[in-house]
């Protein structure tokens, strides 16, 4: 039901029990390390599917859906809540605490690589290692910074968003995938799709107004920056950007291939450097 | 939701199923209801409402409204547009009409009358609601509708009305959608040709409204696109536009940002103990002090924590920023102090410092200011514990941390939250007026006009599952495509295997089915006919020979699936008839034509009317043949008597046959008649001589009554293990075989027909012609047809329902491999197709793409490839071809899947792939190739004048060009001499092409890295290229980097990796393949010899005796890479003779006057744009 004009259900107050329901929360896998999978804007937790398969053996995978997945019931997304990231960070704490993770890996991409980060500042030790694929603290251009787009293009976006959801989706998949991989393109079409369009247009403002510049200094845990040499969404600045300036031992992986979404169009090539990334580190 | 209305496992009374539905799609499932009341049938299913949609005519009528025809024209016109092009619609939907008749035919009608829910009405079956439900919920996440749903609230609270129905009511075509998601009713779909699948697509997506609706065109654009445009739901269609529920408060939601904020900073405030002060961080901080002090200010206590509503807020924001200006005044911040101190009363007080900033870049002198501020607070702090805070707010994590290095520990004695800010204000976001130039201007999010992406989906969607494997599918389509030219040149080729399936139905279930009857009247009648039988037939074949249907059992209905069974036991029937009595070659000659009519016609019964079909049916392809044969050779002349001899069974045909399976092009004896067609439209003419002396052999080879019994126990053997009918027909061909004098086979047929039949005697000419088609590393080859053999013999060897053999391939001449691999997947298997190649190691894919060995590698198919995971392409290939040839290239490189998969598959014969699924491996020949271990000793320290292969591989197709080396008469008597030493050219006394080799080793290294060089900046200057213009400034530098920190990880990479518990695996995996075979180094000296001979033909033979030609180490590089990975040398002395050939000729004439030149062969610094038809060479020479 939509009914939340009385305020919010409160961070604190909403059950962990019934947030992993609500969020699909899945833990797979057979090893003792724990990764957290948390797909980014325009898809769900089967963006994964390709992926998943090489760590179950040896870690215990935890995936969930964003609530602004297509794949939620739309009606659990409070327009008045998820008005900033940290919302979406309480989520994935409260998860891991309803699973009684204390310490893991946490794997995202895109816009959840802000939430990773953020959920690294408020609660240090939960986490091991952050691997950020396709990260950005900030799409938007200014002075000294080149995020990749300029704030006329947003509004054009939300106006082509806004004006033929569809159209948008079937003209943007191709291009976020960016290589030539016809399979990616429909499954990223396919999720993106499934969003409802006005939380798309939403959680889209929301991502575009955030920027994680000013407190990237205060993460601790290390974290591999995971970027393709030619994404749409992301320039390849970006990741420097990032290795200079986030707070922990970080390194850069660039990835020979295309596209902002490395697991859907080349997962071989990413579940190399995954699983290096989640080896390397000698917990 | 419509809870608890019909108890589980009861179907649903209809009134309480109507009431979940709007208006349309109410008539709708009456519609559906009186079908199934008529039909006397106990419920209404979802066969019954889409049996009702399809009846109603398009034209308006039926029942309902105009807007009632609108609403059925849905379904009717997305089945329009998703037909096959073959067909005219007509017929099309008429069958799936009949389809669905029959459908419902099989129901069960209700016993009696006595029906649950009362009245007349058969009540809705559990499917039915469930897809009514399934809509419903579909609907409420719909934007579209949604402000229908909350208006509906709206009311229902205005009014004070509890809705009986907290659901939406479902509209037409969600209904329409949710119902054929029903696996009952894609069943019948699939049954007429359609992929329900496909028709939900089209309804999804109308076609361009403006031709078909000119009511849609005038919609606003909406969301989900104008799907719904069609479906006559009136009312709203103005109030569409407003598809947001927050529309009109977007700026308000995005805003509220501060508001979270702010409730952030209060639940740190309202913290009891612990760290209780707020340290906002971020860009956006200022703004969230700003949003809370403001919140404060106004008493907007909503926001804020029960706890501390009505707190105060001293800023002392200004004081601070006094420090900087050397004026400070203490007594300000004491009297804040004490006001504090007297307002002990009010729930607490927040001392808002404000930016660090102004702290940390204060001057020396106010030091002492600051820190005599920072310690009164911390006094204070701890006096007036839990009542009074601090906050402060910096841009940037750096001020924080100099702010705490100024002052440390001050985070701890002031109890510091630090609380991330990421959310800006930017003012941006409202929906402006789009400026008119938004395509150009914005190229990341520019594909706005869906068009070309949306075409490649329908294609892709199309795209028809085919029920055969690939190799019989080939087929099927070549002589389809042959009966097709025939007929009607116009029908679009694309569609041919898009046959629906009715088609064959119609046939298999009796000939004088009336509809069969009225199709045949039709204009493509004859035509569907054929084409069906075709269809039929090599299903069947692949039914039977390759066992490969299971995956696919959806495609086959019950009634067809025991016709196959009927007349498979009817073939089993004169198989055995031919094994009784194999001397009398009448029977033999019968049994031929009888298996030939079977295939073709599956419900025959009566042999005597069976040649009648084939012939009738020849008669059609051999005017084809003889059209196609005219041009060709008399190879396929022989195919022609032997064609017609087939159906007489006359002996003369013998002799014939006999060619034609030697060429071991043939799979199956079944296809003997197809095999013309197949061998003409391939054409390769080459192949077949070079396959020709082996026949010779192959014929003084004559094989004993030992093959037949080895042949017929292994079938029994497959036929006991694959626990499926062997295919009657093979096994003739095996026992004709076993009687083989007369027939004079050769050994060979065996083995281009399946694996097993592979015998020991038949291992020399299999050998051999191994040899000639792979023509190098003789050993090798000698060593893998060993391996081969000596498998097939030990047939347990794994276990006794085993036959896949594995080889390991090391050494180096990847090319080599290669071309073993697809020598034996032609020999053994008898086509190319059956080859699975994969290389496992992705850098090697992507590290250097324009190479011309992986050029010459790259197929179409790669496109599909991408994306996926190793595994699931080894699993692909498998499931698609049984029998086929995996070969998979740097295994020591595969990731841990495809490791995990191999060993499974090498254990028990299963494959699994990513998602667990087994395909057999069974018929399969797993080749292994193992990282390129070159020595790299010996390449370094040997002869330089040497080529090795890493550098062959690398070698990219650069332009080249001729250039007069101005006469150095010192010079031109030495080349002769030195030069020619090198290559054996020395030896023809009158050569006068040779290969440069003025420098030493040293030159050589310089080669390379020159070629690795500009191999980079060929690289880096493609990417800047593909690049948007506004990334070329920034990502240049990084490039360097980039490439520098690329190949120090990639090293640091390869170490990893093979560390990666990798190598025990690869010891373990090793272990147990079957052979291991060792390729030795290829003579790249001597096949540089051979070219330099070639070319230095064409330049005598055009420039004549006084000229010599140099030719650059980095062209010969290129040329052989040309040679060395090409299958034969046809284009490649073509090239030489064309396009060099005509560059001499132009040289001559340039030239003309000067004399006892030097011309030099060189590379240019551009890589070709234009090649030469059939060879990655370019297709012209500059002249300089």
């Amino acid at each position: 039901m939509v009914g939340n004009s009385n305020g919010r259900t409160g961070v604190y107050g909403r059950g962990g029990a019934k947030l992993l329901e609500m969020l699909n929360v899945r833990m797979v896998g057979a090893g003792e390390r724990v990764v957290v999978l948390s797909h980014g804007f325009g898809t769900d937790q089967s963006a994964w599917s390709r992926v998943l398969p090489y760590f179950l053996r040896d870690y215990r995978i935890v995936l969930y859906d964003l609530v602004c997945a297509g794949s939620v019931n739309p009606d659990h997304f409070e327009f008045t809540r998820y008005t900033t990231l940290d919302a979406y960070v309480d989520d994935l704490l409260t998860i891991l605490d309803a699973l009684g993770v204390d310490r893991c890996f946490f794997v995202g991409h895109s816009f959840s690589t802000m939430i990773g980060i953020l959920a690294a500042i408020r609660r240090p030790e939960l986490f091991v290692k952050l691997i950020l694929i396709g990260a950005s603290p900030r799409f938007l251009n200014d002075d000294k910074y080149h995020g990749g787009f300029e704030p006329e293009e947003f509004d054009e976006v939300f106006a082509a968003m806004e004006a033929n959801y569809e159209a948008w989706v079937q003209g943007f998949a191709p291009l976020a995938v960016g290589a030539d991989v016809p399979a990616a393109v429909r499954e990223f079409s396919r999720t993106l799709f499934n969003m409802r369009p006005d939380i798309s247009l939403f959680v889209s403002r929301m991502v575009f107004n955030s920027d994680l510049r000013g407190v990237l200094g205060l993460v601790t845990a290390p974290c591999v920056i995971i970027q393709t040499t030619k994404d749409v969404s992301v320039p390849l600045a970006v990741a420097f950007y990032l290795k200079d300036h986030l707070g922990g031992r970080t390194t850069v992986e660039l990835l020979p291939v295309e596209g902002h979404l490395p697991h859907l169009s080349a997962p071989a090539a990413l579940v190399h450097v995954l699983r290096r990334s989640l080896a390397a580190c000698g917990d | 939701m419509v809870r608890g209305r019909g108890r589980k496992g009861m179907p649903t009374p209809v009134s309480s199923a109507r009431a979940c539905l709007a208006a349309e799609a109410g008539v709708a499932l009456d519609e559906g209801v009186a079908v199934a009341r008529r039909r006397a049938h106990a419920q209404t299913t979802s066969l019954h409402v889409v049996y009702a949609l399809l009846l109603q005519p398009a034209g308006g009528g039926g029942s309902g409204s105009g807007a009632q025809s609108a609403s059925s024209s849905i379904l009717r016109d997305a089945l329009l547009r998703v037909r096959s092009v073959a067909y005219s619609a007509r017929m099309q939907l008429r069958a799936l009409e009949r389809c669905f008749g029959m459908a419902l035919d099989r129901l069960p009608s209700s016993s009696g009358g006595q029906r649950e829910g009362g009245g007349d009405e058969p009540p809705v079956s559990n499917s039915l609601m469930a897809a009514i439900k399934r809509s419903q919920a579909n609907q409420r996440r719909n934007p579209e509708s949604f402000h229908l749903y909350q208006q509906q609230q709206q009311q229902n609270a205005a009014t004070g009305v509890v809705s009986t129905f907290s659901g939406v009511k479902v509209e037409m075509q969600q209904m329409v959608l949710a119902i054929l998601d029903d696996p009952i009713v894609s069943r019948v779909f699939g049954d007429a040709g359609f992929r329900s699948v496909d028709v939900k697509f089209a309804i999804l997506r109308p076609p361009p409204t403006i031709l078909r609706f000119p009511r849609a065109a005038k919609c606003a654009p909406l969301f989900l696109c104008n799907f719904s445009a069609g479906d006559g739901f009136e009312a709203p269609v103005t109030a569409r536009r407003i598809a947001f529920p927050f529309a009109p408060e977007v700026g308000q939601l995005c805003s509220d940002g501060g508001d979270e904020n702010c409730r952030r900073i209060g639940d740190i405030l309202s913290r009891k103990g612990g760290a209780t002060n707020p340290m906002l961080i971020g860009v956006g901080a200022a703004e969230a002090a700003k949003d809370f002090a403001q919140a404060v200010e106004r008493k907007n206590w909503a926001i804020l924590p029960l706890e501390i509503r009505g707190i105060e807020l001293v800023s002392i924001e200004k004081l601070v920023a006094e420090f900087s200006t050397g004026r400070c005044e203490l007594s300000a911040v004491d009297a804040r102090l004490m006001e504090l101190e007297k307002e002990a009363a009010m729930p607490g007080v927040v001392v808002n410092i404000g930016d660090l900033k102004e702290m940390v870049e204060c001057k020396a002198e106010c030091d002492e200011h600051e820190r005599c501020l920072i310690s009164d607070l911390t006094r204070l702090l701890e006096v007036y514990q839990g009542r009074l805070w601090v906050m402060a707010w910096s841009a940037t994590y750096e001020t924080y941390m100099k702010f705490l290095s100024r002052h440390p520990l001050l985070d701890k004695d002031w109890n510091l939250q630090l609380l991330p800010i990421t959310s800006v204000r930017s003012g941006m976001g409202s929906s402006l007026p789009r400026p008119p130039s938004m395509m150009e201007s914005f190229v990341p999010f520019g594909g706005f006009f869906p068009t070309a992406c949306e075409s490649k989906d329908i294609g892709s969607s199309v795209s028809p599952p085919a029920s055969r494997c690939e190799l019989c599918n080939d087929k099927y389509e070549e002589e389809l495509s042959i009966l097709l030219k025939g007929q009607s040149s116009s029908v679009c080729e694309k569609k041919k295997d898009t046959l629906p399936f009715w088609l064959q139905k119609a046939n298999t279930t009796g000939l004088n089915n009336e509809y069969n009857a009225a199709q045949a009247k039709d204009d493509n009648g004859l035509l569907n006919a054929k084409s069906m039988e075709l269809k039929n037939k090599w299903n069947e074949v692949c039914r039977q020979l390759h066992n490969c249907h299971t995956r696919k059992t959806v495609n086959y209905p019950e009634i067809p699936c025991t016709t196959y069974t009927s007349s498979i036991s009817y073939k089993n029937r004169a198989s055995s008839k031919v094994t009784e009595k194999p001397e009398d070659s009448q029977t033999l000659g019968n049994s031929l034509s009888i298996s030939v009519g079977t295939q073709t016609v599956t419900m025959a019964s009566q042999s005597i009317s069976l040649p009648l079909v084939v012939e009738s049916r020849k008669n059609d392809l051999l005017p084809k043949h003889q059209v196609r044969l005219s041009k060709s050779e008399q190879l396929q002349r022989v195919d022609l008597p032997y064609h017609q001899g087939d159906e007489h069974a006359s002996p003369s045909s013998i002799t014939s046959v006999a060619t034609n399976l030697v060429l071991g092009n043939l799979p199956e004896p079944l296809s003997k008649e197809e095999k013309p067609a197949k061998e003409v439209q391939k054409s390769n003419v080459d192949k077949i001589s070079s396959c020709l002396p082996s026949v010779d052999t192959a014929k003084r080879n004559v094989s004993d009554v030992r093959v037949a019994e080895f042949s017929c126990s292994s079938i029994k053997d497959y036929q006991a293990k694959s626990g499926y009918p062997v295919n009657p027909i093979h096994s003739f061909s095996q026992v004709s075989n076993g009687r083989a004098s007369s027939y004079d086979k050769s050994p060979l047929l065996v083995s281009s027909s399946i694996m097993q039949n592979i015998d020991l005697s038949s291992y020399k000419s299999f050998c051999k012609s191994l040899i000639d088609k792979v023509g190098r590393q003789e050993e090798a080859v000698i060593a893998i047809s060993q391996a081969i053999f000596r498998c097939k013999l030990d047939e347990r060897r794994r276990g006794r329902l085993r036959r896949d053999i594995w080889l390991n391939f090391h050494g180096p001449d990847k090319m080599g491999k290669k071309r073993v691999a697809v020598a034996l997947s032609e020999l053994i298997h008898g086509s190319k197709d059956n080859l699975i190649c994969i290389d496992l190691s992705y850098e090697d894919g992507v590290a250097r793409p324009s190479s011309i060995c992986a050029q010459q590698e790259v197929t179409e198919k790669n496109v599909q490839f991408r994306g996926k995971l190793n595994v699931d392409l080894i699993a692909e290939g498998l499931s698609k071809r049984s029998y086929s040839v995996v070969f998979l290239e740097n295994v020591d490189k595969a990731d841990f899947l495809v490791q995990q998969s191999l060993s499974q598959a090498i254990h028990t014969g299963k494959f699994p792939d990513s998602h667990g699924r087994e395909f057999s491996i069974n018929n399969a020949i797993f080749i292994l190739t193992w990282g390129r271990t070159i020595d790299k000793n010996l390449a370094q320290g040997g002869d330089y004048s040497s080529f090795y292969e890493e550098t062959i591989l690398a070698a990219q197709c650069w332009q080249m060009k001729i250039c007069l080396e101005a006469c150095r008469e010192t010079n031109s008597s030495s080349p002769k001499s030195s030069a020619v030493s090198f290559i054996s050219i020395q030896k023809h006394s009158t050569s006068q092409v040779y290969l440069q080799s003025s420098s030493s080793s040293k030159r050589k290294v310089d080669l390379s890295d020159d070629c690795d060089r500009s191999y980079r900046k060929s690289m880096s200057s493609k990417r800047t290229h593909t690049m948007p213009k506004g990334f070329l400034d920034l990502n240049m530098p990084i490039e360097e980097v980039e490439t520098e920190d690329d190949h120090n990880d990639s090293s640091s990479l390869k170490e990893n990796y093979t560390s990666d518990n990798s190598e025990p695996w690869i010891k373990e995996f090793c272990d147990q393949v079957d052979a291991t075979v060792n390729f030795t180094v290829f003579d790249f000296n001597a096949l540089a010899n051979n070219i330099l001979e070639a070319i230095n033909r064409t330049f005598r033979s055009t420039l004549g005796s006084e000229y010599l030609l140099e030719i650059d180490r980095k062209v010969m590089e290129l040329l052989l890479a040309v040679a060395w990975s090409s299958e034969d040398r046809g284009p490649l002395d073509n090239w030489f003779e064309q396009v060099l050939g005509r560059s001499f000729r132009k040289m001559k004439h340039k030239n003309s006057q000067s004399s006892n030149n030097i011309l030099k062969l060189v590379c240019e610094d551009a890589l070709v744009e234009e090649h030469a038809p059939g060879v990655l060479l370019p297709s012209r020479i500059n002249i300089n």
